[in-house]
Formats: structure tokens, C-alpha cells, sequence
């Protein structure tokens, strides 16, 4: 299996308050990478750096590299282009203010589609993926802002994998959902796995242990350990705080 | 930010605008030595003219508007905060914007009632933009401000370019604040207006009472227009998410 993204030395600071220090990985195509750590670990800082929304944050200073496909993501003139690459889920759930179908045929415009068969398939497609069709086919001209957290994280959710991402970022998609949804869209990811390169931030432990072929812990913006999920979550991590982290020892 | 960049942006572009307006009303004035005689000569109404002049501010107001959202929109937008240009531009709108309405309602008596001939068209249209483009522009940046930084994250995260980001979210999302703001600036424009018309009357003699009559019925309207749009104001600025 070949490397999707390669970051190399990767620092971050937030003015003079470091986020990651000059951490390495490589996440590999078609898996669940998933990234645990306590609060500021710098875990959404790293994927925001992979497409490139840090920048849009004033103040920030990025060194080392980060390489999408061999390329380095800062080297890509066209960013809004790389951005249609990487489907991003935030931690709350955002509803542009549209409607739910435009919430999820948005992404599709803005990349030209513009037949709208061809839009209502994608929307339909999307809304299934992220268990919400059902609860909002007779309704999908309604605001995307009416509805409630879980259902706006799910919408979130399907307007990510809208313009069906090479990789997608999900940061602590769960926070707002309940655990049976929750537990419909890990099964929805485990198939994406074949579509796609899955990076899960989550503060859920056994969500990671769940889903994740590789896990890799961060601490205080360092990258403590990354192994396969199975020796992360084992009684061995090469680390002992990453075994204290998991255990609840700390954080 | 260093003193002498400070004092710069404090004292020496208000100053400039100032200079610029007098520099241009004095380049702009019709060649009358006296205007009380031109008057006779001329056989012009005073309080017609003031009307007149009036009516033709319309437009720059309506133009003023505009250049001020634009202003807002490139200096939220376009412009990061450590940006020289926006740097001297901001404080310049809010020591602008502070100034109080009655300050250009002089400035406005000054030239359109007591010097209505000698007084240009330029003159006047500054007077307008200074009333109007500072609280304009700030009230449209603050409601572009207003808006949560997640949704403009959300969209780009999708692959959105600025300009659609603008188009579909921000202004949208903005709208009815950045009204709420025009609405306010054609409040206070108006007011200023309704007291030019009134110190005319004042200044105006002899004057018939059909004229007083109507007269008074137009700064009734003005003011009654005054009431409605500080009342649509104060609604769009406390609402600004009715659509949504």
C-alpha cells in the first residue's frame, strides 16, 4: 500500500504558543488513521494543516512539510482545488445557511455540476451515507439550520462526502450524534474505507479501537506513538503514557 | 503601532478630508461676490434651491451606500489585519463615524442655506459622504464580523473560493444587519436635511403662510421618514437572523 499523505517535521505555532512540534507521519491509502490525545494535543490543528483552513487562521506559522500524493500540499496553487480533495467533519456541527439539499449539493456547484438528476442522486447518496435520509427526504427545502445538533452534524456529514473526497477528516463527528447514529455512520465509514483515506480525531477511545487500522496518540503537540490499533490498544504500547491515556490514568 | 504612525492616523487624514473638502469648495464656487444680491438679481427662491440641491444628493447618497459596503467587504474580506492599508483606513472610520450627525448639519446649514449659490455641488456631496460612508462602513463590517467564523471554515472546507463564500454565506448571512446599518446613515442624513429646510425657512423673509404650510409639511414627512427608518433600524440590527 502506498503512502496517501507524508508529513515531515511539521511545526505549528499559534503566534508564539507552539501547537505541534515538529511531528512525522505517514498515513497510508485506504485506511482509518485514528488520531487520539487529549484537548490541545494540536490533532485538529494537524488536519487542518492537511488541506490547508489553517491558513485561514491569522497568526499562524507552519514549517516542515506535508505531501498529498508526493506533492506538497503548500506547493498546490490551486487550494480551493486541493480542498475538494479532503472532505472535512468539524467537531460542531455547522449548517450553512441554505437548504438541506443545497447543504449537500453545495460542494457539487461550486465544482460546476449543475444537472439537477444528477444532483439529486448525489444529495440522496449522501443523506443515506450519513443516516439522515430517511429522517428528512419529505423536507429537504427546509434550512439546514432548523435542524437539531445531531441532525446538522449528520448534514455536516453528507456535505463533506458530497463531492467524494480522496480523504476525509472527521473531527470528533460523534460529539453531537446519538450512539445508535453514531454507530450507523461508523458502519457507513468502515465501507468508505474503500473509497477513501479516513482521518478520525476523536476523544472516544473505542471509537478509534473500533475503527481504526492505525492509531497514533499526540500529546502537548508531540506525536507519542503510532502503531496498529491492536498493539496501541494492547496492555504493550511502546509508550507507557500512551497505555496510561487509554486507560484513563490521565486526560 | 508606532507614535508617529498614530498620530498620523489620528490627526493628519481627518485633516486632510477636511482640507480636500474646503479646497474643493472654494475650486468648485460659482463667481459671486455677494449672494444676498444675486439673489434680488437672480430672483431665486432660497428655499427652493435648498430643495433643489437636496433632491440632487439623493443619488450620492444612494452611490456613498454602496462604496461604503464595498469598503467593508474589502476591508473584512480582503484585507488581514496586520494590512498597511487597512491600518490607516479603519481608524479613520471610527474617528469618522464618531463624529456627531449635528457637526455635518452645519457644515450642510453653512453651505446649502447660507451660501446656496456660492456653494458647489462638490461640496455638498462631500458633506454627504462624510455623514454617510464612516457609519456605513462600520456597521457593515461589524455585521460581516457578526458572522460565525465556522460557517466561512464550513464552506471552504468544501472546496468554496472567496468570492462564492462571500456571495452564498457571508452576505447573505449579513444583510439584514448591514440594511439595519444603511438604514440608520438615511435616518440621519434626513434629519440633516430636515434641518437644513427649517433653517432656511428661518433665514427666508418675507414668506407667505402657504409657503410655511408647505414648508412644514415637507420636514413632517422628513421626520416622519426619520421615525420609520430608526425604527427599521434598531429591528434589522436586533434581528439580524430573521431569515435564518
Amino acid at each position: 500500500m502506498r503512502n496517501k499523505i507524508e508529513i515531515e517535521d511539521l511545526k505549528v505555532h499559534y503566534g508564539d504558543i507552539p501547537a505541534l512540534n515538529g511531528i512525522s507521519l505517514n498515513v497510508v491509502e485506504n485506511e482509518i488513521l485514528g488520531i487520539i490525545g487529549p484537548a490541545q494535543s494540536g490533532k485538529t490543528t494537524l488536519l487542518k494543516v492537511i488541506n490547508r483552513t489553517l491558513e485561514l487562521t491569522q497568526g499562524v506559522t507552519i514549517e516542515g512539510s506535508v505531501r498529498l500524493d508526493g506533492i506538497d500540499v503548500n506547493s498546490i496553487g490551486d487550494v480551493y482545488g486541493l480542498r475538494k480533495r479532503i472532505g472535512m467533519v468539524l467537531p460542531l456541527p455547522v449548517g450553512l445557511p441554505l437548504s438541506i439539499y443545497d447543504n449537500v449539493a453545495f460542494a457539487p456547484r461550486t465544482s460546476g455540476l449543475r444537472n439537477k438528476a444528477e444532483l439529486d442522486v448525489i444529495v440522496e447518496r449522501c443523506l443515506q451515507q450519513a443516516a439522515l435520509w430517511d429522517e428528512v427526504k419529505d423536507r429537504l427545502d427546509s434550512l439546514g439550520t432548523k435542524l437539531s445538533g445531531g441532525q446538522q452534524q449528520r448534514l455536516t456529514i453528507a456535505r463533506a462526502l458530497s463531492h467524494q473526497p480522496e480523504i476525509l477528516c472527521l473531527d470528533e463527528f460523534s460529539i453531537a450524534v446519538d450512539p445508535i447514529t453514531t454507530m450507523r455512520i461508523e458502519e457507513v465509514l468502515k465501507s468508505l474505507k474503500n473509497e477513501m483515506t479516513i482521518l478520525l480525531v476523536t476523544n472516544l477511545v473505542q471509537q478509534a479501537k473500533r475503527l481504526a487500522n492505525r492509531t497514533a496518540f499526540m500529546l502537548n503537540g508531540d506525536l507519542v506513538e503510532i502503531d496498529d490499533t491492536e498493539v496501541i490498544f494492547s496492555d504493550n504500547p511502546t509508550q507507557q503514557s500512551t497505555y496510561d491515556y487509554i486507560n484513563g490514568n490521565f486526560g | 503601532m508606532d507614535k508617529t504612525k498614530l498620530l498620523f492616523n489620528i490627526i493628519a487624514v481627518p485633516i486632510l478630508i477636511i482640507v480636500l473638502t474646503v479646497y474643493l469648495t472654494l475650486t468648485f464656487t460659482v463667481p459671486t461676490v455677494n449672494s444676498e444680491v444675486s439673489f434680488e438679481s437672480m430672483n431665486i427662491n432660497r428655499i427652493n434651491l435648498v430643495k433643489v440641491r437636496l433632491m440632487w444628493m439623493i443619488p450620492v447618497l444612494c452611490v456613498a451606500i454602496i462604496v461604503s459596503v464595498v469598503i467593508a467587504f474589502v476591508v473584512e474580506e480582503w484585507l488581514s489585519t496586520n494590512n498597511l492599508i487597512r491600518r490607516i483606513i479603519e481608524p479613520q472610520i471610527i474617528i469618522l463615524s464618531s463624529i456627531p450627525s449635528i457637526v455635518y448639519g452645519i457644515l450642510a446649514i453653512y453651505y446649502l442655506v447660507f451660501n446656496p449659490i456660492s456653494s458647489s455641488y462638490v461640496s455638498l456631496a462631500f458633506i454627504v459622504i462624510l455623514l454617510v460612508v464612516p457609519i456605513t462602513t462600520l456597521s457593515a463590517q461589524n455585521a460581516i464580523r457578526n458572522i460565525d467564523i465556522s460557517i466561512r471554515h464550513a464552506a471552504y472546507a468544501v472546496g468554496a473560493t472567496k468570492t462564492k463564500v462571500i456571495l452564498d454565506h457571508v452576505l447573505p448571512l449579513s444583510l439584514l444587519e448591514i440594511l439595519g446599518g444603511i438604514c440608520h446613515t438615511i435616518s440621519r442624513t434626513l434629519a440633516v436635511a430636515a434641518l437644513c429646510i427649517l433653517v432656511s425657512i428661518l433665514v427666508e423673509s418675507p414668506i407667505s403662510g402657504q409657503t410655511i404650510v408647505n414648508i412644514v409639511h415637507n420636514i413632517g414627512i422628513l421626520l416622519l421618514l426619520v421615525l420609520l427608518f430608526s425604527i427599521v433600524s434598531s429591528f434589522l440590527r436586533k434581528n439580524p437572523n430573521v431569515m435564518y
